[in-house]
Protein backbone atom coordinates (compact mmCIF):
# COMPACT_ATOMS: atom_id res chain seq x y z
CA UNK A 1 0.00 0.00 0.00
CA UNK A 2 1.31 3.43 -0.63
CA UNK A 3 1.25 6.27 2.14
CA UNK A 4 1.65 10.03 2.59
CA UNK A 5 4.03 9.89 4.95
CA UNK A 6 4.23 13.33 5.25
CA UNK A 7 4.09 16.60 4.23
CA UNK A 8 4.45 20.11 4.45
CA UNK A 9 3.14 23.18 2.73
CA UNK A 10 4.21 27.22 2.72
CA UNK A 11 4.45 30.52 0.78
CA UNK A 12 7.01 30.69 -1.57
CA UNK A 13 8.49 33.27 -3.69
CA UNK A 14 8.78 33.13 -8.03
CA UNK A 15 12.52 33.95 -7.77
CA UNK A 16 13.15 31.40 -5.25
CA UNK A 17 10.79 28.68 -5.76
CA UNK A 18 12.90 25.89 -6.29
CA UNK A 19 15.11 26.45 -3.36
CA UNK A 20 11.53 26.97 -0.97
CA UNK A 21 10.04 23.49 -2.60
CA UNK A 22 13.53 22.16 -1.24
CA UNK A 23 12.63 23.55 1.84
CA UNK A 24 9.39 22.04 2.15
CA UNK A 25 10.84 18.76 1.04
CA UNK A 26 13.50 18.59 3.40
CA UNK A 27 11.34 19.21 6.20
CA UNK A 28 8.18 16.41 5.30
CA UNK A 29 11.40 14.35 4.90
CA UNK A 30 12.26 14.74 8.58
CA UNK A 31 8.97 14.28 9.46
CA UNK A 32 8.58 10.94 7.58
CA UNK A 33 12.11 9.89 9.53
CA UNK A 34 13.65 9.09 5.73
CA UNK A 35 16.79 10.27 3.85
CA UNK A 36 16.86 12.41 1.08
CA UNK A 37 19.02 9.98 -0.36
CA UNK A 38 16.09 7.49 0.09
CA UNK A 39 14.25 9.32 -2.69
CA UNK A 40 13.40 7.08 -5.69
CA UNK A 41 11.25 9.41 -8.05
CA UNK A 42 10.36 13.14 -7.85
CA UNK A 43 7.09 14.18 -8.99
CA UNK A 44 6.13 18.11 -10.11
CA UNK A 45 2.50 18.48 -10.40
CA UNK A 46 2.42 22.18 -10.80
CA UNK A 47 0.80 24.69 -13.78
CA UNK A 48 2.76 28.10 -13.35
CA UNK A 49 6.30 28.09 -13.26
CA UNK A 50 8.47 31.02 -13.10
CA UNK A 51 9.09 32.90 -16.56
CA UNK A 52 6.91 30.14 -18.02
CA UNK A 53 9.81 27.48 -18.24
CA UNK A 54 8.80 24.34 -20.36
CA UNK A 55 11.65 22.83 -19.63
CA UNK A 56 14.04 20.90 -18.14
CA UNK A 57 11.24 19.96 -15.68
CA UNK A 58 10.68 21.49 -12.55
CA UNK A 59 11.14 18.18 -10.61
CA UNK A 60 14.71 17.81 -11.97
CA UNK A 61 15.43 21.04 -10.59
CA UNK A 62 14.14 20.26 -7.33
CA UNK A 63 16.20 16.55 -7.12
CA UNK A 64 19.39 19.19 -8.00
CA UNK A 65 18.49 21.31 -5.27
CA UNK A 66 18.08 18.38 -2.63
CA UNK A 67 21.42 16.87 -4.01
CA UNK A 68 19.15 13.30 -4.42
CA UNK A 69 21.89 10.29 -5.94
CA UNK A 70 23.45 13.44 -8.28
CA UNK A 71 26.20 11.34 -9.77
CA UNK A 72 26.75 10.10 -13.02
CA UNK A 73 25.45 6.17 -14.43
CA UNK A 74 27.85 3.43 -13.44
CA UNK A 75 26.88 0.01 -13.85
CA UNK A 76 25.57 -0.74 -10.64
CA UNK A 77 24.39 3.20 -9.36
CA UNK A 78 21.40 3.61 -8.01
CA UNK A 79 19.61 6.58 -9.36
CA UNK A 80 16.62 8.72 -8.90
CA UNK A 81 14.01 9.46 -11.63
CA UNK A 82 12.39 13.23 -11.85
CA UNK A 83 9.42 14.54 -14.05
CA UNK A 84 6.34 16.63 -14.02
CA UNK A 85 2.67 15.80 -14.11
CA UNK A 86 0.28 18.44 -15.45
CA UNK A 87 -3.21 18.18 -15.10
CA UNK A 88 -4.45 21.39 -13.75
CA UNK A 89 -5.73 21.56 -10.40
CA UNK A 90 -6.01 17.66 -10.70
CA UNK A 91 -2.15 16.72 -11.28
CA UNK A 92 -1.42 16.12 -7.39
CA UNK A 93 -4.28 13.35 -7.84
CA UNK A 94 -2.34 12.28 -11.00
CA UNK A 95 0.95 12.23 -9.25
CA UNK A 96 -0.63 10.10 -6.09
CA UNK A 97 -2.07 7.57 -8.63
CA UNK A 98 1.67 7.21 -10.62
CA UNK A 99 3.40 6.98 -7.77
CA UNK A 100 1.19 4.25 -6.52
CA UNK A 101 1.77 2.79 -10.29
CA UNK A 102 5.80 2.86 -9.80
CA UNK A 103 5.34 1.42 -6.32
CA UNK A 104 3.57 -1.42 -7.47
CA UNK A 105 5.78 -2.07 -10.69
CA UNK A 106 8.92 -0.65 -10.03
CA UNK A 107 11.28 -1.02 -6.73
CA UNK A 108 11.03 2.25 -5.77
CA UNK A 109 10.11 2.69 -1.84
CA UNK A 110 9.60 6.23 -1.34
CA UNK A 111 8.28 9.00 -3.67
CA UNK A 112 8.19 13.12 -3.22
CA UNK A 113 5.48 14.88 -4.93
CA UNK A 114 5.82 18.42 -4.63
CA UNK A 115 3.01 20.52 -6.22
CA UNK A 116 3.60 24.11 -6.75
CA UNK A 117 2.38 26.86 -8.36
CA UNK A 118 4.00 30.51 -8.94
CA UNK A 119 3.26 33.74 -10.27
CA UNK A 120 4.71 33.40 -13.69
CA UNK A 121 5.92 37.30 -14.38
CA UNK A 122 4.94 40.02 -12.48
CA UNK A 123 2.91 41.68 -14.90
CA UNK A 124 0.32 38.52 -14.92
CA UNK A 125 -2.95 38.87 -12.88
CA UNK A 126 -2.89 36.48 -10.47
CA UNK A 127 -5.49 36.03 -8.40
CA UNK A 128 -3.88 33.15 -5.84
CA UNK A 129 -0.77 33.31 -3.42
CA UNK A 130 2.62 31.47 -4.57
CA UNK A 131 2.29 27.99 -2.47
CA UNK A 132 3.85 24.45 -2.64
CA UNK A 133 3.02 21.48 -1.10
CA UNK A 134 5.65 18.70 -0.40
CA UNK A 135 4.61 15.03 0.55
CA UNK A 136 6.73 12.05 1.11
CA UNK A 137 4.43 8.77 -0.25
CA UNK A 138 6.19 5.35 0.99
CA UNK A 139 5.27 2.16 0.40
CA UNK A 140 4.10 0.80 3.78
CA UNK A 141 0.49 0.42 5.68
CA UNK A 142 0.55 2.50 8.46
CA UNK A 143 -1.19 6.05 7.47
CA UNK A 144 -3.47 7.24 4.91
CA UNK A 145 -3.28 5.14 2.66
CA UNK A 146 -3.87 5.99 -0.76
CA UNK A 147 -6.42 3.16 -2.64
CA UNK A 148 -7.79 4.23 -5.88
CA UNK A 149 -8.98 7.43 -7.87
CA UNK A 150 -11.37 7.93 -10.70
CA UNK A 151 -11.10 10.73 -13.14
CA UNK A 152 -14.52 12.63 -15.16
CA UNK A 153 -13.08 15.07 -18.49
CA UNK A 154 -15.96 17.42 -18.38
CA UNK A 155 -15.77 19.78 -21.82
CA UNK A 156 -13.28 22.64 -22.02
CA UNK A 157 -14.96 25.26 -20.98
CA UNK A 158 -12.32 27.02 -19.38
CA UNK A 159 -8.63 27.42 -20.05
CA UNK A 160 -5.55 29.77 -19.67
CA UNK A 161 -2.30 30.41 -22.17
CA UNK A 162 0.58 32.73 -21.71
CA UNK A 163 0.10 35.81 -24.21
CA UNK A 164 2.44 38.53 -25.15
CA UNK A 165 1.79 42.13 -23.73
CA UNK A 166 2.67 44.36 -26.81
CA UNK A 167 2.63 47.41 -24.49
CA UNK A 168 4.35 46.06 -21.03
CA UNK A 169 6.79 43.70 -23.60
CA UNK A 170 6.08 40.72 -21.07
CA UNK A 171 4.39 37.43 -21.17
CA UNK A 172 1.38 37.03 -19.07
CA UNK A 173 -1.49 34.89 -17.98
CA UNK A 174 -4.64 35.02 -20.22
CA UNK A 175 -7.48 33.67 -18.88
CA UNK A 176 -10.21 32.06 -21.08
CA UNK A 177 -14.07 30.96 -20.49
CA UNK A 178 -15.82 30.73 -17.23
CA UNK A 179 -14.17 28.22 -14.77
CA UNK A 180 -16.85 26.38 -12.58
CA UNK A 181 -16.79 27.10 -8.87
CA UNK A 182 -17.15 24.52 -6.36
CA UNK A 183 -17.33 25.79 -2.10
CA UNK A 184 -15.49 23.53 -0.02
CA UNK A 185 -17.73 21.02 1.14
CA UNK A 186 -17.05 18.91 4.60
CA UNK A 187 -19.17 15.63 5.02
CA UNK A 188 -18.03 12.78 7.55
CA UNK A 189 -16.11 10.92 5.10
CA UNK A 190 -16.38 13.12 2.35
CA UNK A 191 -13.88 16.33 1.54
CA UNK A 192 -15.03 18.53 -2.02
CA UNK A 193 -12.07 21.17 -2.13
CA UNK A 194 -12.53 24.92 -2.74
CA UNK A 195 -12.17 24.73 -6.69
CA UNK A 196 -10.69 28.86 -6.27
CA UNK A 197 -7.50 27.53 -5.00
CA UNK A 198 -4.53 26.22 -6.40
CA UNK A 199 -4.48 22.33 -6.11
CA UNK A 200 -1.54 22.48 -3.60
CA UNK A 201 -4.18 24.29 -1.46
CA UNK A 202 -6.72 22.12 -2.14
CA UNK A 203 -4.92 18.55 -1.42
CA UNK A 204 -3.64 20.43 1.63
CA UNK A 205 -7.02 21.08 2.69
CA UNK A 206 -7.95 17.77 2.57
CA UNK A 207 -4.69 16.44 4.45
CA UNK A 208 -6.16 18.59 7.52
CA UNK A 209 -9.33 17.85 7.74
CA UNK A 210 -8.02 13.88 7.45
CA UNK A 211 -6.07 14.36 10.61
CA UNK A 212 -8.66 12.87 12.85
CA UNK A 213 -10.73 10.62 10.57
CA UNK A 214 -10.58 7.12 10.68
CA UNK A 215 -12.11 4.61 8.06
CA UNK A 216 -12.67 5.33 4.10
CA UNK A 217 -12.64 8.66 3.11
CA UNK A 218 -13.09 10.55 -0.58
CA UNK A 219 -11.40 13.95 -2.08
CA UNK A 220 -12.70 15.55 -4.61
CA UNK A 221 -10.89 18.02 -7.16
CA UNK A 222 -12.71 19.94 -9.42
CA UNK A 223 -10.38 21.65 -11.99
CA UNK A 224 -11.07 24.63 -14.12
CA UNK A 225 -12.53 23.59 -17.17
CA UNK A 226 -14.77 21.32 -14.69
CA UNK A 227 -13.10 17.86 -14.97
CA UNK A 228 -13.15 15.84 -11.82
CA UNK A 229 -10.80 13.76 -10.21
CA UNK A 230 -11.75 11.75 -6.65
CA UNK A 231 -9.06 10.30 -4.76
CA UNK A 232 -10.07 7.41 -2.39
CA UNK A 233 -8.04 6.65 0.84
CA UNK A 234 -8.17 4.94 3.97
CA UNK A 235 -7.13 5.38 7.91
CA UNK B 1 15.31 1.31 -9.54
CA UNK B 2 14.78 -2.05 -10.79
CA UNK B 3 11.80 -3.57 -12.69
CA UNK B 4 9.09 -6.05 -11.06
CA UNK B 5 7.95 -8.94 -12.67
CA UNK B 6 4.19 -7.91 -13.77
CA UNK B 7 0.98 -9.87 -14.67
CA UNK B 8 -0.67 -7.67 -17.52
CA UNK B 9 1.48 -6.18 -20.13
CA UNK B 10 1.46 -3.20 -23.11
CA UNK B 11 2.44 -3.07 -26.47
CA UNK B 12 2.54 -0.65 -29.41
CA UNK B 13 0.17 -0.87 -31.44
CA UNK B 14 0.73 1.65 -34.04
CA UNK B 15 3.05 4.76 -34.08
CA UNK B 16 3.60 7.81 -36.29
CA UNK B 17 5.54 10.87 -36.82
CA UNK B 18 4.38 14.01 -38.42
CA UNK B 19 6.41 16.77 -40.19
CA UNK B 20 4.90 20.08 -41.31
CA UNK B 21 5.60 20.67 -45.23
CA UNK B 22 7.36 23.81 -45.32
CA UNK B 23 11.44 22.77 -45.79
CA UNK B 24 13.67 25.70 -44.21
CA UNK B 25 17.69 25.14 -45.14
CA UNK B 26 20.18 25.99 -42.46
CA UNK B 27 22.38 27.74 -44.55
CA UNK B 28 19.49 30.45 -44.82
CA UNK B 29 19.04 30.30 -40.47
CA UNK B 30 22.96 30.10 -40.20
CA UNK B 31 24.50 31.50 -43.25
CA UNK B 32 28.95 31.02 -42.93
CA UNK B 33 30.01 34.13 -40.46
CA UNK B 34 26.87 34.19 -38.84
CA UNK B 35 28.16 32.34 -36.32
CA UNK B 36 31.57 33.28 -33.89
CA UNK B 37 35.14 31.65 -34.94
CA UNK B 38 33.43 30.95 -38.30
CA UNK B 39 31.90 28.09 -37.50
CA UNK B 40 29.81 26.32 -40.24
CA UNK B 41 26.87 25.23 -38.16
CA UNK B 42 25.41 22.69 -41.00
CA UNK B 43 29.32 21.07 -41.10
CA UNK B 44 29.08 21.38 -37.21
CA UNK B 45 25.97 19.54 -37.12
CA UNK B 46 25.18 17.81 -39.49
CA UNK B 47 21.67 18.95 -40.27
CA UNK B 48 21.00 20.26 -43.62
CA UNK B 49 17.31 21.36 -43.14
CA UNK B 50 14.18 20.92 -40.64
CA UNK B 51 10.65 21.56 -40.89
CA UNK B 52 8.30 24.78 -39.77
CA UNK B 53 4.14 24.89 -39.06
CA UNK B 54 2.89 26.14 -41.86
CA UNK B 55 -0.52 28.78 -41.30
CA UNK B 56 -2.85 27.43 -38.84
CA UNK B 57 -0.35 25.09 -37.35
CA UNK B 58 1.51 25.08 -33.49
CA UNK B 59 1.74 22.16 -31.54
CA UNK B 60 -1.73 21.18 -30.95
CA UNK B 61 -2.41 20.36 -34.46
CA UNK B 62 0.86 18.37 -35.01
CA UNK B 63 0.35 16.74 -32.56
CA UNK B 64 -3.48 15.72 -33.78
CA UNK B 65 -1.74 14.93 -37.39
CA UNK B 66 0.27 11.91 -35.77
CA UNK B 67 -2.41 11.18 -33.53
CA UNK B 68 -5.02 10.75 -36.53
CA UNK B 69 -2.54 8.47 -38.39
CA UNK B 70 -1.39 6.36 -35.34
CA UNK B 71 -5.21 5.69 -34.57
CA UNK B 72 -5.61 4.42 -38.40
CA UNK B 73 -2.65 2.56 -38.50
CA UNK B 74 -3.91 0.93 -35.29
CA UNK B 75 -7.53 0.08 -36.77
CA UNK B 76 -9.14 2.49 -33.76
CA UNK B 77 -11.33 5.45 -33.78
CA UNK B 78 -10.76 8.53 -31.29
CA UNK B 79 -13.94 6.87 -28.72
CA UNK B 80 -12.02 3.70 -28.34
CA UNK B 81 -9.35 5.79 -26.57
CA UNK B 82 -9.21 5.36 -22.88
CA UNK B 83 -6.48 7.57 -22.34
CA UNK B 84 -4.37 10.45 -23.86
CA UNK B 85 -0.95 11.60 -22.64
CA UNK B 86 0.53 14.69 -23.87
CA UNK B 87 4.43 15.42 -23.31
CA UNK B 88 5.00 18.36 -25.63
CA UNK B 89 7.74 20.76 -24.24
CA UNK B 90 6.92 23.72 -26.31
CA UNK B 91 2.82 23.51 -26.24
CA UNK B 92 2.97 26.22 -28.20
CA UNK B 93 -0.56 27.55 -30.04
CA UNK B 94 -0.53 28.91 -33.54
CA UNK B 95 0.30 32.59 -31.97
CA UNK B 96 2.82 31.09 -30.12
CA UNK B 97 1.26 31.52 -26.90
CA UNK B 98 2.23 28.83 -24.30
CA UNK B 99 -0.90 25.93 -23.43
CA UNK B 100 -0.99 25.84 -19.66
CA UNK B 101 -4.02 24.39 -18.03
CA UNK B 102 -5.73 22.32 -17.78
CA UNK B 103 -3.32 20.19 -19.51
CA UNK B 104 -2.50 20.28 -23.43
CA UNK B 105 -3.43 16.66 -23.59
CA UNK B 106 -7.44 18.29 -23.01
CA UNK B 107 -7.05 20.45 -26.29
CA UNK B 108 -6.04 17.16 -28.19
CA UNK B 109 -9.24 15.09 -26.77
CA UNK B 110 -11.09 18.18 -27.91
CA UNK B 111 -9.85 17.72 -31.24
CA UNK B 112 -9.74 14.20 -31.51
CA UNK B 113 -13.20 14.15 -30.60
CA UNK B 114 -12.21 11.50 -27.94
CA UNK B 115 -15.22 11.95 -26.36
CA UNK B 116 -14.20 8.48 -23.44
CA UNK B 117 -10.80 9.32 -23.42
CA UNK B 118 -9.27 11.18 -19.56
CA UNK B 119 -6.09 13.25 -20.75
CA UNK B 120 -3.10 14.69 -18.79
CA UNK B 121 0.21 16.12 -19.40
CA UNK B 122 3.65 14.35 -18.88
CA UNK B 123 6.57 16.97 -18.75
CA UNK B 124 10.13 15.87 -18.92
CA UNK B 125 11.96 17.42 -21.66
CA UNK B 126 13.12 15.37 -25.03
CA UNK B 127 12.55 12.12 -22.80
CA UNK B 128 9.06 13.20 -22.29
CA UNK B 129 7.79 10.45 -24.71
CA UNK B 130 9.15 7.33 -23.25
CA UNK B 131 7.94 8.93 -19.91
CA UNK B 132 4.95 9.02 -21.19
CA UNK B 133 4.96 5.60 -22.48
CA UNK B 134 6.28 4.02 -19.42
CA UNK B 135 3.37 6.15 -17.37
CA UNK B 136 0.58 4.69 -20.45
CA UNK B 137 1.89 1.26 -19.92
CA UNK B 138 1.55 1.03 -16.06
CA UNK B 139 -2.09 2.61 -16.80
CA UNK B 140 -2.51 -0.85 -19.04
CA UNK B 141 -0.68 -2.95 -16.38
CA UNK B 142 -2.90 -1.95 -13.64
CA UNK B 143 -6.30 -2.50 -15.96
CA UNK B 144 -7.07 1.53 -15.70
CA UNK B 145 -6.76 1.53 -19.46
CA UNK B 146 -7.40 -0.65 -22.43
CA UNK B 147 -6.33 2.16 -25.45
CA UNK B 148 -3.89 4.56 -24.93
CA UNK B 149 -2.46 7.10 -27.39
CA UNK B 150 0.87 8.93 -26.14
CA UNK B 151 1.27 11.67 -28.08
CA UNK B 152 3.48 15.32 -28.81
CA UNK B 153 3.72 18.22 -30.98
CA UNK B 154 6.25 20.23 -30.91
CA UNK B 155 6.14 23.35 -32.38
CA UNK B 156 10.06 24.75 -31.41
CA UNK B 157 10.97 26.75 -34.16
CA UNK B 158 10.34 30.01 -32.58
CA UNK B 159 13.33 29.48 -30.26
CA UNK B 160 15.57 29.69 -33.80
CA UNK B 161 13.87 33.14 -34.60
CA UNK B 162 14.34 34.35 -30.90
CA UNK B 163 18.32 33.26 -30.74
CA UNK B 164 18.47 35.43 -34.65
CA UNK B 165 18.02 38.16 -32.43
CA UNK B 166 20.44 38.02 -30.10
CA UNK B 167 24.88 37.95 -30.25
CA UNK B 168 26.24 34.76 -30.42
CA UNK B 169 29.24 36.43 -29.18
CA UNK B 170 27.57 37.37 -26.10
CA UNK B 171 25.16 34.79 -25.96
CA UNK B 172 27.08 31.78 -27.28
CA UNK B 173 24.25 29.49 -25.58
CA UNK B 174 22.29 30.48 -27.83
CA UNK B 175 23.65 29.05 -30.78
CA UNK B 176 22.42 25.47 -29.94
CA UNK B 177 18.46 26.72 -30.36
CA UNK B 178 19.58 26.35 -34.37
CA UNK B 179 19.16 23.10 -34.37
CA UNK B 180 15.59 22.34 -33.62
CA UNK B 181 12.71 21.80 -35.63
CA UNK B 182 9.14 21.19 -35.68
CA UNK B 183 7.09 17.89 -35.64
CA UNK B 184 4.65 15.54 -34.02
CA UNK B 185 4.80 12.60 -33.02
CA UNK B 186 2.14 9.62 -31.67
CA UNK B 187 1.98 6.04 -30.29
CA UNK B 188 -1.28 4.18 -29.68
CA UNK B 189 -0.68 1.59 -27.44
CA UNK B 190 -3.12 -1.89 -26.23
CA UNK B 191 -2.93 -4.74 -23.81
CA UNK B 192 -0.96 -7.88 -24.80
CA UNK B 193 0.18 -11.21 -23.53
CA UNK B 194 3.79 -11.18 -24.55
CA UNK B 195 5.90 -9.37 -21.57
CA UNK B 196 8.04 -8.64 -24.71
CA UNK B 197 6.22 -6.40 -26.69
CA UNK B 198 6.79 -3.30 -24.85
CA UNK B 199 9.86 -2.85 -21.85
CA UNK B 200 11.95 -0.12 -20.10
CA UNK B 201 15.26 0.48 -19.12
CA UNK B 202 15.66 2.28 -15.54
CA UNK B 203 14.73 5.29 -15.60
CA UNK B 204 17.45 7.84 -14.24
CA UNK B 205 17.95 11.98 -14.00
CA UNK B 206 21.18 13.10 -13.57
CA UNK B 207 19.68 16.47 -11.95
CA UNK B 208 23.74 17.84 -11.73
CA UNK B 209 23.17 18.83 -15.33
CA UNK B 210 19.51 20.85 -14.52
CA UNK B 211 20.72 24.13 -15.69
CA UNK B 212 22.58 22.45 -19.10
CA UNK B 213 19.30 23.18 -20.90
CA UNK B 214 16.76 25.75 -20.47
CA UNK B 215 14.04 26.89 -21.94
CA UNK B 216 11.63 30.09 -20.68
CA UNK B 217 9.42 32.56 -22.03
CA UNK B 218 11.90 35.07 -24.24
CA UNK B 219 12.47 38.60 -22.81
CA UNK B 220 10.89 41.72 -24.83
CA UNK B 221 9.34 39.21 -27.42
CA UNK B 222 6.52 36.69 -27.59
CA UNK B 223 7.37 32.55 -27.45
CA UNK B 224 10.40 30.85 -25.93
CA UNK B 225 13.97 30.79 -26.09
CA UNK B 226 16.31 28.01 -25.22
CA UNK B 227 19.86 28.87 -23.54
CA UNK B 228 21.92 25.68 -24.13
CA UNK B 229 25.41 24.64 -23.03
CA UNK B 230 25.82 22.55 -25.90
CA UNK B 231 29.42 21.43 -25.31
CA UNK B 232 28.94 21.16 -21.61
CA UNK B 233 25.91 18.76 -22.22
CA UNK B 234 27.02 16.83 -25.17
CA UNK B 235 30.05 15.75 -23.23
CA UNK B 236 27.42 14.82 -20.04
CA UNK B 237 25.49 12.69 -22.06
CA UNK B 238 28.37 10.89 -23.79
CA UNK B 239 29.95 9.78 -20.17
CA UNK B 240 26.72 8.49 -19.45
CA UNK B 241 26.30 6.19 -23.38
CA UNK B 242 28.04 3.15 -22.55
CA UNK B 243 26.59 2.57 -19.05
CA UNK B 244 22.94 3.26 -20.12
CA UNK B 245 23.27 0.75 -22.88
CA UNK B 246 24.98 -1.76 -20.53
CA UNK B 247 22.51 -1.42 -18.38
CA UNK B 248 19.75 -1.77 -20.24
CA UNK B 249 21.26 -4.67 -22.57
CA UNK B 250 21.80 -6.87 -19.27
CA UNK B 251 18.36 -5.60 -17.54
CA UNK B 252 16.70 -6.90 -20.42
CA UNK B 253 18.77 -9.32 -22.15
CA UNK B 254 19.51 -8.10 -25.16
CA UNK B 255 22.29 -8.90 -27.39
CA UNK B 256 23.51 -5.83 -29.07
CA UNK B 257 24.13 -7.54 -31.93
CA UNK B 258 20.88 -9.02 -32.29
CA UNK B 259 18.80 -5.46 -31.74
CA UNK B 260 17.41 -4.76 -35.20
CA UNK B 261 16.67 -1.30 -34.40
CA UNK B 262 18.73 1.27 -32.44
CA UNK B 263 17.09 4.91 -32.31
CA UNK B 264 18.93 7.61 -30.51
CA UNK B 265 17.79 11.34 -29.61
CA UNK B 266 18.65 12.86 -32.71
CA UNK B 267 20.23 15.75 -31.67
CA UNK B 268 23.11 16.43 -34.23
CA UNK B 269 24.44 14.01 -36.83
CA UNK B 270 27.84 14.33 -35.86
CA UNK B 271 26.98 13.82 -32.27
CA UNK B 272 25.03 10.20 -33.21
CA UNK B 273 27.89 9.23 -35.20
CA UNK B 274 30.13 9.87 -32.32
CA UNK B 275 27.61 7.86 -29.97
CA UNK B 276 27.68 5.41 -32.65
CA UNK B 277 31.57 4.78 -32.98
CA UNK B 278 31.73 4.72 -29.42
CA UNK B 279 29.36 1.71 -28.99
CA UNK B 280 31.08 -0.41 -31.85
CA UNK B 281 34.05 -0.21 -29.79
CA UNK B 282 32.12 -1.24 -26.58
CA UNK B 283 29.74 -3.89 -28.63
CA UNK B 284 30.84 -4.19 -31.92
CA UNK B 285 28.79 -2.51 -34.97
CA UNK B 286 24.77 -3.06 -34.44
CA UNK B 287 22.57 -4.05 -37.06
CA UNK B 288 21.17 -0.32 -37.81
CA UNK B 289 20.87 3.22 -36.21
CA UNK B 290 18.60 5.27 -37.63
CA UNK B 291 19.26 9.37 -38.21
CA UNK B 292 16.93 11.92 -39.67
CA UNK B 293 17.98 14.51 -37.93
CA UNK B 294 19.99 15.62 -41.09
CA UNK B 295 16.23 16.80 -42.66
CA UNK B 296 14.32 17.42 -39.73
CA UNK B 297 17.02 18.83 -37.17
CA UNK B 298 16.35 18.51 -33.28
CA UNK B 299 12.25 17.85 -33.24
CA UNK B 300 12.36 17.51 -29.32
CA UNK B 301 10.39 14.85 -27.32
CA UNK B 302 9.04 13.54 -31.06
CA UNK B 303 12.43 12.44 -32.67
CA UNK B 304 11.91 8.95 -32.24
CA UNK B 305 8.40 8.89 -33.83
CA UNK B 306 10.19 10.87 -36.67
CA UNK B 307 13.02 8.90 -37.32
CA UNK B 308 10.16 5.77 -36.93
CA UNK B 309 8.01 7.35 -40.01
CA UNK B 310 11.52 7.66 -42.05
CA UNK B 311 12.10 4.11 -41.18
CA UNK B 312 8.62 3.17 -42.62
CA UNK B 313 8.97 5.40 -45.93
CA UNK B 314 12.22 4.00 -46.61
CA UNK B 315 11.18 0.54 -46.09
CA UNK B 316 13.53 -0.94 -42.86
CA UNK B 317 10.71 -2.36 -40.89
CA UNK B 318 9.10 -5.98 -40.69
CA UNK B 319 6.73 -6.93 -38.31
CA UNK B 320 8.30 -8.81 -35.29
CA UNK B 321 11.27 -7.01 -35.35
CA UNK B 322 12.49 -5.05 -32.11
CA UNK B 323 13.51 -1.32 -31.80
CA UNK B 324 15.50 0.39 -29.02
CA UNK B 325 14.47 4.00 -28.27
CA UNK B 326 17.36 5.45 -26.74
CA UNK B 327 16.44 9.33 -24.91
CA UNK B 328 18.27 11.70 -23.48
CA UNK B 329 16.02 15.10 -22.42
CA UNK B 330 17.16 18.19 -20.40
CA UNK B 331 17.86 17.31 -16.69
CA UNK B 332 19.36 15.20 -17.71
CA UNK B 333 17.22 12.52 -18.07
CA UNK B 334 17.65 9.20 -19.34
CA UNK B 335 15.31 6.84 -20.93
CA UNK B 336 15.14 3.70 -22.72
CA UNK B 337 12.25 1.56 -24.52
CA UNK B 338 11.94 -1.94 -26.44
CA UNK B 339 9.45 -2.52 -28.54
CA UNK B 340 8.51 -5.27 -31.01
CA UNK B 341 7.05 -3.82 -34.45
CA UNK B 342 3.62 -4.78 -34.62
CA UNK B 343 2.06 -7.01 -37.75
CA UNK B 344 0.62 -5.03 -40.19
CA UNK B 345 3.59 -2.51 -40.44
CA UNK B 346 3.41 -3.03 -44.02
CA UNK B 347 0.37 -2.15 -45.10
CA UNK B 348 0.65 1.32 -43.19
CA UNK B 349 1.89 3.12 -46.39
Amino acid sequence: MVIIAAWADGKITAKNNIRDCAKLARKACKEANISLQEIDVVIYSGVYRPNFRSEPSCASHIQSKLDIRCHDLELSSEHCFSFDIIDGSRGVHRSIQTVSHLIEQLEVKNALIVCADVKPSKQSKWPYQNHALAMVLSRNDAGLKFVSSEYKGGKLSAYTKSSFDTKKKVSVITYFGDSSNVEEIKEEREFTSDSSSLGSVQMRDFLLWSQNKKGNLKHTIVDRAGSISVTNWKV
Amino acid sequence: MHMVDDLLYSQILSFAGFLPKKVVYTKDIAPLGSIPRKIDFERLTGIKSHREVGDGQGSVELAYEASIMALKRGNLEPEDIDLVINCSVSKLDTECNQILEPSFASFLVERLGAINADHFDVSNACSGMITALKVADMYIKTGMAKHVLVTSGEYTSPVIYEAQKVSFWLNPNAVPSLSVGDGGGAYLLGVSSDPKMLRFGEPQTLAQYDSYCVADAAIGAPGPRMRTRGKALHKAAIKQLIPSFQRVVKLLELDWLEIDHIITHQTSVKVIERGNDIAVGAFGQCKCYHICVDETGNTASTTHAVALEKGLEENHFNAGEDVLLHSYGSGLSIFIAHFIIPQGVKSWL
